[in-house]
């Protein structure tokens, strides 16, 4: 009887004294995770001013991981050359700007200059003088997105 | 015997668990949130004809500042711009919120409320200084 | 008998002891935070203008903001009493589609405080036709 006494004794000790759960053997799970990437939805045109040195931008929301289409269209204006190469890149808006991340140097036409897969939130597209103007430009650019 | 290696037991059960129980205990243990005065910093200084001076102070909790130009000059009688605002990121400067054009006085010209944070006091010439004039400010803060 | 008494007594003790595990609501309880990051942003407005400054918030939580100065542009050294209109929302376009704003006189504790979850957003300084002339503005704002 004492001896059984004493067991109950231990077993209550050993149940309160570790409170963590018992550990068991990890067994290994192996996931695999596709992640959908959308095609552009919608279609926005940025029409804007490139001032000498200067750079303009346009911000928009991704609302689904998914492609975006970056063209810039067209350029001109008084002493400005359809063909001039401007500044183009997409990033995310800071401060008073947009601060890129991945830029090209193009001239206007009408294939995609930037695509990239972004993840849903708000990102914005940069046009900008990189050396190339003498009068201010017009443009258009195209956004595709999802 | 038996008698009493039972009430060894008895005892030892008592004790064993005024322990446990003791070292059970989650209660968080609070203290009592200490208050703080307000802080006096003086401020001297000069500035020349057309020139302004200021000075960067912090706020370390939300409340009223009072700022007094206990002394200006000489010469007597003199009338500076006289104003609280924000430090300018470089340092060089600070951004009034509001001014008064005020002569030296025993009591606070300007009084505001703040939140917690950096703030600035700034004196300028009205273009009536003709020497480099010296002042003092007392400036009390959270 | 009396051990066994003894023995369920003990038991029961131990049980009792290190059972519950649930916390209890704090009586009295001082939450210390990180304060943010802190901007001042400058700059000139037009009459009829309007202005954005776009910043990311690394976590959900509080956008707080006080128009600091308004000055002539002329002038920097006498401060204005013109209100001009504050506003906290996501860029858009070439501006800061807004979701908030207030109509605001320069002073220094908070004038627009917004919750806000983790991602991009602005805040948009505007003449809602207060002014008759460009003046120079200074806002403080503080975001997660």
């Amino acid at each position: 009887m004492t001896v059984g006494l004493l067991a109950l004794v231990a077993l209550g000790v050993s149940a309160c004294a570790d409170k963590s759960s018992t550990p068991t053997s990890p067994t290994t799970t192996t996931t695999t995770t596709t992640t959908t990437v959308a095609s552009p939805t919608t279609t926005e045109l940025f029409s804007g001013r490139v001032n000498v040195g200067g750079a303009a931008f346009y911000a928009f929301s991704v609302v689904e991981n998914g492609t975006v289409n970056i063209n810039l269209a067209d350029v001109g204006g008084s002493n400005v050359p359809s063909t001039v190469w401007l500044g183009l890149g997409i990033g995310t808006p800071s401060g008073e700007d947009c601060a890129t991340s991945t830029t090209t140097n193009t001239a206007a036409g009408t294939a995609t200059q930037l695509t990239g897969t972004y993840a849903p939130g708000v990102y914005c597209v940069r046009v900008w003088d990189i050396g190339n103007l003498v009068a201010v430009a017009a443009f258009n650019v195209t956004i595709a997105h999802p | 015997m038996r008698a009493r290696v039972y009430r060894r037991i008895g005892l030892t059960a008592v004790l064993l668990g005024a322990a446990l129980a003791t070292g059970c205990d989650d209660a968080a243990t609070t203290t009592s949130p200490t208050a703080t005065s307000p802080v006096t910093e003086l401020f001297s200084a000069q500035f020349i004809p057309g020139g302004s001076a200021s000075r960067s102070f912090v706020a370390a909790s939300a409340g009223t500042v009072s700022l007094t130009l206990s002394q200006l000059g000489p010469p007597t009688g003199l009338v500076v711009g006289f104003g609280i605002g924000i430090p300018q990121s470089n340092g060089s400067g600070c951004y009034l919120t509001q001014s008064v054009n005020t002569g030296a006085a025993s009591s606070p010209q300007i009084t505001a409320q703040v939140d917690a944070g950096s703030y600035c006091v700034r004196l300028y010439d009205l273009g009536t200084m003709t020497s480099a004039t010296g002042f003092t400010v007392t400036i009390v803060r959270p | 008998m009396t051990a066994r008494l003894l023995t369920v007594a003990l038991l029961a003790t131990l049980t009792v002891a290190c059972g519950d595990d649930s916390p209890t609501s704090p009586t009295d309880t001082t939450t210390t935070t990180s304060s943010g990051t802190t901007v001042t942003y400058t700059g000139t407005l037009d009459v009829g203008g309007s202005r954005f400054y776009s910043f990311t918030n690394a976590a959900a939580g509080s956008v707080t903001a006080f128009l600091a100065s308004v000055t002539a542009t002329t002038d920097n050294r006498v401060p204005l009493a013109v209100p001009l209109q504050l506003g906290v929302g996501i860029p858009a376009g070439t501006d800061c589609a807004t979701t908030t704003t207030q109509m605001v006189g320069p002073g220094l504790v908070s004038q627009l405080s917004v919750s806000l979850a983790a991602g991009v957003f602005c805040l948009r300084v505007a003449d809602a036709g207060q002014l008759k002339a460009p003046v120079s503005f200074a806002v403080r704002f503080t975001h997660p």
